[in-house]
């Protein structure tokens, strides 16, 4: 069944310049992220899961470069936004829970202003309605103005390829196609911003409309409501505890009428609390009234983290990005994170991507794992896949250095460290630390191989001519084991 | 484990207690990080503690290495006491001052009852009275006097002991924060060889060359800054630190906690092979617990300043009887989807679960080598569940 994808990434590449050169931390990672389910990345430190993931959400550090690839997120591609429009995504569509909840909370600012801040910031309704209206032909007069660079780019590229003999067209013909690019771009972008302003005054006109509309609905129910209070209270003029209530009602009402009118306007104080103690309840987190007013040091580690995961979903994002969540946590306070997370994606169907080294924990939560090595995927399949049917030898070496609660056999440790990415390995970058090297992985990087629908893996391993390989055996009993538990071996074992 | 309780312990811990003090007066506040804590470390053995985070499984290892007073309780090392805590003595006293002051309250109140009785052998009455509470005094004297002494024992081991101490050694947590990044590894290594009093450069360059040998690294990066190595080889440059003194026990706080799946594996076969090769006496000190099973003959649980079971480590995967034991088990993740789909995490709500208002838990040896923290109700429950 084909589902829909919800997040697209295609041969996303990503380099950091440095003093030593430029570092390349991500090549060429394809995945798709379909609707509701869990997308598990694991991969030792600097595998370069955290960079894909934070590229996705366009919070790069400085010194990064996304040097090609695509991310398509609701028809558009991420990787050419710019920060502007940036905040409308990042928040509202995409939530990101960090790593260490120590320091992704300002230990000087009240949980409560934390929580909220993201709301208020986003809450002004009426502005929100008049973008919205003209956010498309805003779009499209940006995206022209872009062009205008990208066209240029695309020229001095030409041309250099005129320059080194690889093309068949000549400069003349290059130039005189770009001039008349320009014109006709040029033509376009007047049109564009000519149609972008008038639906901006009309945008604004049509909301100010309404503006009125409901301050004098508002206004006539305060009206209707000083009649009745009038009329009461002249009935029971003589009875003084009966007018009291009665005032208490009217004051009431009219701080009710105007407390609408506000948040026809904009998310008030008052409702981004009520709204931020609801999430607090629904994360977990036991008397959120008291809570709401305390500082970070005040709460636990696991409490910490909760505070993090409802700040993400304070505006409801379609897809939460998990990078390493439960990293500084111990075991019974990971398993609750893991529960809620797994709560909430059912309850708000999210999409998850959930960043992890540890394969125990993603057993749990996945419907697919990708395994990333030296920052390419190199094995992704379903959960059952990678952990019934592991393919790659670097899948292998993880599985077989994680302590089982079974065996004492000796640990069968990855010899070796990542490789410098500054000078990334010309073969399979696992080459190195892999025992069941051969000569072609030293030389050519594999490309994928199919093993089943959902299941593929780049090893050279794979290839109909590579010698047959075993499972290491630690691994094989393991499966062995864990299949028979699960009273479901399969016959031909 | 009876080949074992023959031999004399590495290390014996018996009533510890720490707690830490903030405040005075109305804002006083105490906080029993460690509460009465006794076990024994043999020759050889690795023993693993684990609880939650705050649990005070670290403040015990820090409290045994002497990086803190202990409140209460003693601490012996190699047959040695190396450090004890004197609030058990200051509470008997005062606990003894009251008594007194209490029975001498009572004797002057018959005093006056058989004066207003018998007037005429007031006398008598008087100096029976007196020579009564002379005696009790005394008493009291000679009891405060003991424990007077016993405190001056007790606060001997205030002065270190250098030449025992550096039979103990610590490997922390973090490998990023316990290395001084303004010094080289040499230096950071050799520190504990030049505090305990070795002059020879020549003794301290074969020694640090021979330790960064044994954990895997090379003579060459004696001459690095900590930051120029990654987590694991950090942690190899704590290990080797712990290592350069040649002591007999070392107390692993968390050494594979900070560190990547596959480094972790790294790390713990290294110290399986020390304690192999070298025969070290460990103590390890970790929240994971599959990690502990691996590494670990002995496992001791903490939960909130106390040991709710300690036993062997098959046993204790066994059979486990605490609640909370049950429930740290029921959390390890396994990379087994199939079983993770169907796993009930078991919740542990102490309140719940005991009821020791009128019967406080007392450590008991349910089975050789089995003990555990319940009351005797609660004892012949987990006797049923045990056969």
């Amino acid at each position: 069944m084909a589902r829909e994808k919800h997040l697209h990434v295609e041969n996303l590449t990503v380099s950091f310049r440095t003093t030593q050169g430029l570092v390349r931390a991500v090549r060429g990672v394809t995945f798709n992220l379909y609707k509701g389910e869990t997308l598990a990345i694991v991969g030792e430190s600097g595998s370069g899961k955290s960079v894909s993931s934070r590229t996705i959400m366009g919070i790069l550090a400085g010194n990064g470069i996304i040097d090609d690839g695509k991310i398509i997120y609701e028809g558009q591609d991420l990787t050419k936004v710019d920060e502007e429009h940036y905040h409308e995504l990042r928040g509202n569509k995409l939530g990101m829970i960090f790593q260490d909840p120590m320091s992704s909370l300002n230990p000087i600012m009240r949980i409560g202003q934390q929580i909220t801040e993201g709301m208020m910031l986003n809450g002004k309704r009426t502005k929100n309605k008049i973008k919205k209206l003209y956010s498309e032909e805003k779009n499209i007069y940006f995206g022209l103005k872009r062009a205008k660079k990208y066209l240029k780019e695309d020229q001095k590229a030409e041309l250099l390829a005129v320059k080194a003999g690889n093309s068949k067209k000549d400069a003349v013909t290059i130039n005189s196609e770009y001039s008349a690019k320009v014109v006709k771009l040029k033509t376009d972008t007047k049109a564009a911003k000519i149609v972008y302003f008038k639906t901006k005054k009309a945008a604004h006109k049509t909301v100010r409309a309404e503006l009125k509309a409901e301050k004098i609905r508002v206004a006539e129910e305060v009206k209707s409501v000083k009649a009745t209070r009038t009329e009461k209270l002249s009935l029971a003029r003589d009875d003084r505890d009966y007018t009291k209530v009665l005032k208490k009602e009217f004051r009431a009402d009219l701080s009710k009428l105007k407390e609408e009118m506000k948040r026809f306007h904009k998310i008030t104080k008052k409702e981004a609390y009520e709204k931020a103690i609801k999430i607090m309840n629904e994360v977990g987190i036991p008397q959120p009234e008291r809570r709401f007013k305390q500082y970070p040091f005040q709460f636990s580690g696991g409490m910490r983290q909760r505070i993090v995961i409802a700040i993400a979903l304070t505006a409801s994002p379609d897809i939460l990005i998990c990078d390493e969540p439960t990293t500084a946590l111990d075991v019974t306070i990971q398993a609750q994170i893991l529960e809620l997370i797994n709560d909430l994606k059912k309850e708000r169907n999210l999409s998850v991507i959930f960043i992890t080294h540890d394969l125990g924990v993603v057993a749990n939560m996945a419907d697919r794992i990708a395994v990333m090595y030296a920052g390419k995927i190199v094995e992704v399949g379903s959960s059952e896949d990678i952990f019934y049917n592991p393919m790659h030898p670097y899948t292998w070496a993880l599985l077989s250095s994680m302590p089982d609660l079974e065996s004492k056999d000796r640990l069968t440790a990855i010899p070796g460290t990542p490789p410098n990415m500054l000078f990334p390995p010309k073969g399979d970058a696992f080459a190195d630390r892999n025992k069941y090297a051969m000569k072609i992985d030293f030389e050519q990087q594999p490309p994928m191989f199919k093993i089943s629908e959902s299941h593929s893996a780049a090893t050279w391993l794979l290839h109909p001519d590579a010698p047959k390989v075993d499972i290491p055996k630690i691994i094989k009993d393991r499966i062995e084991r864990m299949l028979r538990e699960s009273g479901e071996v399969s016959k031909d074992e | 484990m009876s080949k074992t309780e023959t031999r004399t312990p590495v290390l014996s811990v018996r009533h510890l207690k720490q707690y830490f003090v903030s405040g005075r007066g109305k804002n006083k506040l105490v906080v029993k990080a460690v509460d009465d804590i006794s076990f024994d470390i043999f020759q050889g053995e690795v023993f693993g503690l684990v609880g939650e985070s705050g649990c005070g499984k670290t403040t015990t290892g820090r409290t045994i290495i002497k990086l803190y007073e202990p409140t209460d309780g003693e601490v012996f090392f190699l047959g040695q006491l190396i450090s004890a805590g004197i609030l058990g003595n200051k509470d008997s006293i005062k606990a003894k001052r009251k008594e007194v002051a209490a029975e001498i309250r009572e004797l002057k109140m018959t005093m006056k009852h058989e004066l207003a009785n018998t007037p005429d052998s007031a006398e008598a009455i008087k100096v029976d009275f007196k020579t009564k509470v002379d005696a009790l005094k005394e008493k009291k004297v000679k009891f405060i006097e003991e424990q007077q002494i016993d405190i001056h024992r007790r606060k001997q081991t205030l002065q270190v002991d250098y030449d025992l101490m550096r039979n103990m050694q610590m490997i922390f947590q973090d490998p990023i924060a316990s290395l001084d990044p303004r010094m080289t590894v040499k230096e950071i290594i050799a520190e504990g060889l030049r505090i305990s009093g070795e002059k020879r450069d020549s003794y301290i360059n074969t020694r640090v060359n021979e330790v960064l040998k044994t954990v895997g690294l090379l003579p060459e990066h004696a001459s690095r800054y900590p930051h120029e190595f990654s987590g694991g080889q950090r942690q190899r440059i704590g290990i080797a630190r712990a290592l350069v003194v040649a002591p007999k026990f070392i107390i692993a706080d968390e050494p594979v906690s900070a560190l990547d799946v596959s480094i972790q594996a790294q790390v713990i076969n290294l110290l399986n092979d020390l304690r192999v090769k070298l025969g070290i006496t460990i103590m390890f000190i970790a929240h994971d617990l599959s990690v502990i099973k691996y590494f670990s003959d002995k496992i001791g649980v903490m939960y909130y300043g106390n040991l709710v079971e300690i036993t062997s480590s098959e046993e204790l995967f066994l059979n486990p009887l605490h609640p909370y034991t049950k429930s740290l088990l029921s959390a390890v993740p396994l990379p087994d989807p199939r079983y993770e789909k169907t796993r009930k995490r078991i919740v542990y709500k102490p309140q719940e679960v005991h009821d020791y208002a009128n019967f406080p838990p007392k450590l008991h040896e349910i089975k050789e080598g089995h003990f555990i923290l319940a009351n005797d109700k609660e004892v012949e429950e987990y006797k049923k569940v045990l056969k």
